[in-house]
């Protein structure tokens, strides 16, 4: 027995591998309908978007690229949904080159396929920019200066929505979609926090940590964390009959949740091997 | 060495101050300096595009020609960087069709649309079946190759539409479907970009049994925090203590409720003094560079 507990710590990681992709694989196929429970921090994102004004134009930053796509595109998704249904006009910006091709497949999704909106007068994408902070830093001087065209390579001038954005002073709300640097930290340190602008947040699970403060000062109004948090601002979405059923997020949360299970049983395991070792240590 | 070490210094310390100057007085001529220091250093970021470029080549090129040790991996690098550099400056793709008037058999030219679009006729009709405008209406169907527009074209023209091929316009294209750049976008870097990213669920379980054990106090409180989090945070935490009542004073216990205090509170708190500690940090560093004590950005040591 005791030699059996030790070696419950040695288990090849070969099998471990293919353990995790049973665990994610199946609940994908059979669902178990797990209930999603909208957490504080996510409901406050969803209350601040749900309070900007209807006339009021929103800055979406799209700063994250294939690699967390699972996590962050979600929340895309239901943000501009959100945005949309309330009628607000949107302004897309990229920090990350790639932040470009996410936008795109999202407003088509939304805004084209969805909502059947009009490029140029109810949404807009100005595209990447090189320079991280230093073009958050520069459009709340001047738009035009740092996105002469839109990633259409449209003049920002011939752009109906465009008329009146000068710079970031203009803009009534600031959600970043961000995966790492340059993302919301910058948005809340260079724009959001030295113009007065209400700013909102959907981030990688990661990347919680470090954000949290500034939620806890005020200086972002909540933050969608992770696929969990993209899964309750879905939830939030059917709840308040803006979308009428969930999305990627909240059908990946079954077997995201017995993943988790697992690798807590995984350590469980680990360490009652380790408790064995150390038994038979001890005793010799 | 004047040129090499006092003129980099000087302007170091010029811009640094007058930036620093910017921040609290916002009026002229420091407020158009913010500005146009902000484009320099668009500029200078897309210069430094082109030196990761080089550099990238430089290494990789390296490793082929002297077959340093898995050699395959860099000629992998290099293929994959002169053809997305082809499909981003050379060869564009996303060729498209604008319909300049419908003729005098507009039914022809819908049915030939609804069949290359796959839409159905009425649509087709209420999109496209209108009086000649200025400029045409835009076809919503782009070609990576021109040959196939044209064949396109061709066919309505038979039809007794008047067509035009245009292509998408440089810059575009970066951002258009059916371009060679939004092909390699979509085909080959998103797959390769989340497969290397979905890696890391199974190296997480893997480390995770190895390394998490209950060594003494510190790790155990990591230990049950972390799982605290990892339970609570998906759904699973809310349907293994739904049993107890919100409304009760032990509401405390559920999971998703625990795990969101120790995200709010122990971890905000440490969060917060990390960055205020990193704060520190790049102020003193700042201030060391701007003054000229650290001179590791000359190449001194």
């Amino acid at each position: 027995m005791s030699k059996f507990l030790e070696n419950l710590g040695s288990i090849d990681r070969r099998y471990i591998f293919l353990i995790i992709a049973i665990v994610v694989f199946l609940p994908l196929i059979f669902p178990l309908g797990l209930p999603v429970e909208p957490t504080n921090l996510t409901i406050d994102s969803f209350n601040a978007i749900d309070k900007i004004p209807k006339d009021e134009k929103v800055l979406v930053s799209f700063d994250y690229g294939p690699s967390t796509k699972p996590e962050i595109h979600p929340m895309a998704i239901a943000v501009l949904r959100h945005l949309f249904t309330k009628g607000n006009r949107v302004i897309i910006t990229c920090l990350w080159p790639d932040g470009l091709f996410m936008a795109r497949q999202a407003l088509q999704q939304v805004a084209v396929e969805e909502f059947d909106l009009t490029y140029g007068v109810d949404y807009v994408n100005l595209g990447y920019r090189p320079g991280n902070e230093a073009v958050i830093k520069g459009i709340t001087r001047s738009f035009p200066a740092n996105f002469a065209v839109d990633s259409r390579a449209i003049k920002i001038k011939n752009i109906p929505l465009m008329n009146g954005v000068q710079s970031l002073k203009n803009i009534g709300f600031i959600f970043s979609l961000s995966a790492g640097y340059p993302g919301s930290k910058e948005w809340v340190q260079y724009a959001s926090d030295p113009l007065g602008i209400k700013t909102s947040t959907g981030v990688t699970s990661i990347q919680v940590n470090e954000i949290l403060p500034f939620v806890k000062s005020g200086q972002l109004q909540g933050i969608i964390a992770g696929m969990p948090g993209a899964a309750e601002y879905e939830q939030l979405l059917v709840n308040n009959d803006i979308h009428p059923v969930i999305g990627k997020a909240g059908k990946s949360m079954d077997a995201q949740s017995i993943a988790h299970l697992v690798i807590v049983l995984f350590i469980v395991i680990g360490n009652i091997s380790y408790f064995a070792k150390r038994k038979k240590e001890k005793k010799y | 060495m004047f040129l090499k070490r006092y003129i980099p210094l000087a302007i170091v310390f010029v811009v640094g101050v007058t930036m620093l100057a910017s921040w609290f007085i916002p009026h002229s001529p420091f407020d158009a300096f913010e500005i146009h220091a902000t484009q320099w250093f668009d500029i200078i970021a897309s210069f430094a595009m082109i030196l990761g470029a080089l550099n990238l080549l430089k290494i990789q090129s390296s490793k082929l020609i002297h077959r340093k040790r898995d050699w395959q991996y860099s000629l992998a690098a290099i293929l994959g960087f002169f053809l997305t550099l082809t499909f981003g400056f050379i060869l564009k793709g996303g060729h498209f069709l604008v319909l300049k008037d419908v003729g005098n058999n507009p039914t022809a030219v819908v049915n030939e649309l609804s069949q290359e679009l796959q839409i159905d006729n009425k649509i087709a009709n209420n999109i496209y079946a209108i009086p000649e405008t200025g400029d045409g209406i835009k076809i919503k169907k782009q070609y990576y190759t021109q040959n196939k527009a044209i064949e396109f074209k061709n066919r309505l023209e038979t039809a007794g539409a008047v067509v035009e091929v245009k292509e998408v316009v440089w810059g575009g294209h970066l951002q258009q479907n059916n371009t060679y750049f939004a092909w390699i976008f979509k085909n080959v870097f998103t797959p390769l970009s989340a497969t290397m990213f979905a890696l890391l669920a199974f190296f997480v379980a893997s480390a995770s049994y190895r390394a998490f054990k209950v060594r003494n106090l510190e790790a155990t409180i990591l230990l049950v925090a972390g799982i605290i989090i990892m339970i609570g945070r998906v759904p699973l935490g809310v349907f293994i203590t739904n049993w107890i009542p919100r409304t009760s004073f032990f509401s405390f216990l559920r999971l998703e409720i625990l795990q969101e205090w120790i995200y709010q509170y122990p971890n905000a708190a440490g969060a917060r003094a990390i960055m205020i500690g990193i704060g520190l940090g790049i102020v003193g560093t700042s201030l060391r560079v701007i003054l000229g004590i650290e001179k590791s950005f000359l190449g001194e040591k």
